[in-house]
């Protein structure tokens, strides 16, 4: 087994991934590069008072 | 067979109303064509017939007694298959879900039901509306009917595909991030995601809880109001549900378009994307068509898209990891390759990445709201590029992310693709009309009008 392999395996099992086939944890690697670009395209500079959307709502039967 | 197979819900329903047309003949027949023509599309996986004919024979004993539900009593609907059908399998098109036998029906079909509507079907869908088109799944992906080489858009891939090629007059589709309005661009049909909360989605697979919607595919504008209209409802048990009223999405249809102002959102496909020529011609167009009409058009700008995608895409991917976690823990095997790829970067979505994504998705709809003000609707592209080849996995790839659906799954915005003609290859091209929140009455005005003035309904595949 390759150490990036192993590396892999690893990471993976921190997700609870740990039935991947080694083929899948090439996807799971590409994954976490995707991941990473999606989270770049969000901005994090925002107010403390900026409020999510929210779907929650208090329900008005209680 | 062919008049029967492509009638308008609407006219149909005229048909079985007055008795000229009897729902369990108008039902076989259209099963009938199915069963000749399904093995080229793939638009089902799974025929109900025996549900379809107890319906329609239903319907048929109702109507000779006298009582008539309304407009869709009597008439066949297909169902993408992530919406419970109560006794059928709900697949979501994966292995994970082959034997998920549905205990009830989802509140959308108890409403298709509940207004005498035959379901015919459980129909093709992209693997848990997410991973398509895939060839590694226990079914085949639906194919396009205009050119069965071409993809049909997904992920309510056997709605679009199954409306064009005439099986039904009306079918139900799920859109997170365009999955009812990619279908319905790439197959020349009408698809509608109307305000968030406006459709209940108890009872269907979920893929992203705050971006879900359920919306009609229809062949006509008229016909989508109609069965928007049966849908539509507040519903206690969806925690998204909006409590408002349900108006007649009918009642403008006839109004045109005069003084009505009309936004053009040219960035998304001219700067921010540069789309095929054809879709951009077919847009400018249809643009020039509502200004002959009568609207007063100007240009909007909500600022760029890849803004409001890249929000999407966080909250799509955190929500949808937290419905698969458990799956792609056990059973990562089950998945096609495409679906696993697509869930799997959920994994990494931290809680701060997520809430980050929550605020923007707050801000960007301030921004969308801010900036239709000045009009009524908003006309954009829907897809960027016509319909590519099924089989070349590449080209489905690039042509997924390019579009201009997903602002509107994020900013809950009714949003609806319209045919706009055929592309020089014979596929068809479309463009999106927009409403401001609950307001799908003036979408379909505006749609209607421009569909009064042009042919592209009359127009159906030849299928050999």
């Amino acid at each position: 087994m390759t150490d990036n392999l192993h590396h892999l395996k690893a990471e993976a099992q921190r997700f609870g991934l740990t039935q991947l086939s080694d083929p899948q944890l090439a996807q799971f690697a590409n994954a976490k590069a995707a991941a990473e670009r999606m989270i770049d395209g969000i901005p994090r500079d925002f107010h403390a008072y900026d409020e999510p959307a929210h779907v929650y709502r208090a329900s008005e039967e209680a | 067979m062919t008049e029967l197979a492509y009638l308008t819900l609407a006219e149909a329903s005229e048909r079985i109303r007055n008795k000229q047309l009897s729902p369990v003949d108008y039902t076989q027949a259209l099963l009938g064509r199915s069963d000749d023509h399904d093995t080229k599309f793939n638009v089902f996986l799974r025929q109900t017939p025996e549900v379809a004919l107890q319906h329609a024979r239903q319907a048929e004993a109702e109507l000779q007694a006298g009582k008539w539900r309304g407009p869709l009593h009597g008439i066949p609907i297909g169902l993408k298959d992530i919406i419970d059908l109560d006794g059928i399998p709900t697949t979501g098109h994966s292995k994970i879900l082959a034997d998920n036998l549905a205990s009830s029906d989802a509140v959308v079909t108890q409403r298709l039901k509940e207004a005498g509507g035959v379901i015919v079907g459980k129909l093709s869908t992209h693997e848990f509306a997410i991973g398509g088109p895939s060839f590694d799944l226990p079914w085949p992906p639906a194919r396009n009917g205009w050119n069965r080489d071409y993809f049909p858009g997904g992920s309510s891939s056997g709605s679009g595909a199954g409306l064009a090629v005439g099986f039904f007059p009306a079918a139900l589709g799920t859109d997170t991030g365009g999955s009812v309005r990619n279908p319905a661009s790439m197959c020349g049909i009408v698809g509608m995601k109307a305000t968030y909360g406006r459709v209940s989605r108890r009872g269907v697979l979920p893929l992203s809880y705050s971006l879900d919607h359920v919306g009609p595919m229809t062949r006509t504008v008229t016909d989508n109001a109609i069965l928007l209209g049966i849908i539509a409802g507040y519903d206690p048990a969806d925690p998204g549900s909006a409590r408002v009223e349900v108006p007649d999405f009918t009642a403008d249809l006839g109004r045109g378009v005069k003084g009505l102002k009309i936004g053009v959102i040219r960035r998304f496909y001219r700067q921010d994307y540069d789309a095929d020529p054809e879709i951009t011609k077919g847009i400018e167009d249809a643009v020039q068509i509502l200004a002959d009409l009568g609207a007063d058009i100007q240009e909007i700008d909500p600022g760029p898209i890849v803004d409001y995608a890249s929000a999407n895409r966080v909250i799509l991917m955190s929500e949808a990891y937290s419905i698969h976690e458990h799956w792609l823990q056990t059973r990562p095997g089950d998945y096609g390759d495409l679906a696993r790829e697509r869930i799997l970067p959920g994994a990494f979505m931290r809680a701060v990445d997520y809430m980050h994504a929550l605020r923007q998705r707050e801000v960007l709809r301030k921004k969308f709201s801010d900036c239709m003000v000045p009009v009524d609707v908003a006309i954009t592209a829907s897809s960027m590029d016509p319909a590519c080849p099924i089989e070349d996995a590449e080209a489905c790839e690039r042509v997924y992310g390019r579009q201009a659906r997903a602002p509107f799954n994020l900013t809950g915005n009714p949003a609806m693709a319209v045919p706009t003609g055929f592309a020089s290859t014979g596929l068809p091209l479309s463009m999106q009309i927009i409403g401001k929140p609950f307001d799908e009455t003036t979408v379909y005005r505006v749609a209607r009008a421009y569909e009064q003035a042009t042919d592209w309904v009359s127009q159906h595949p030849e299928l050999g």
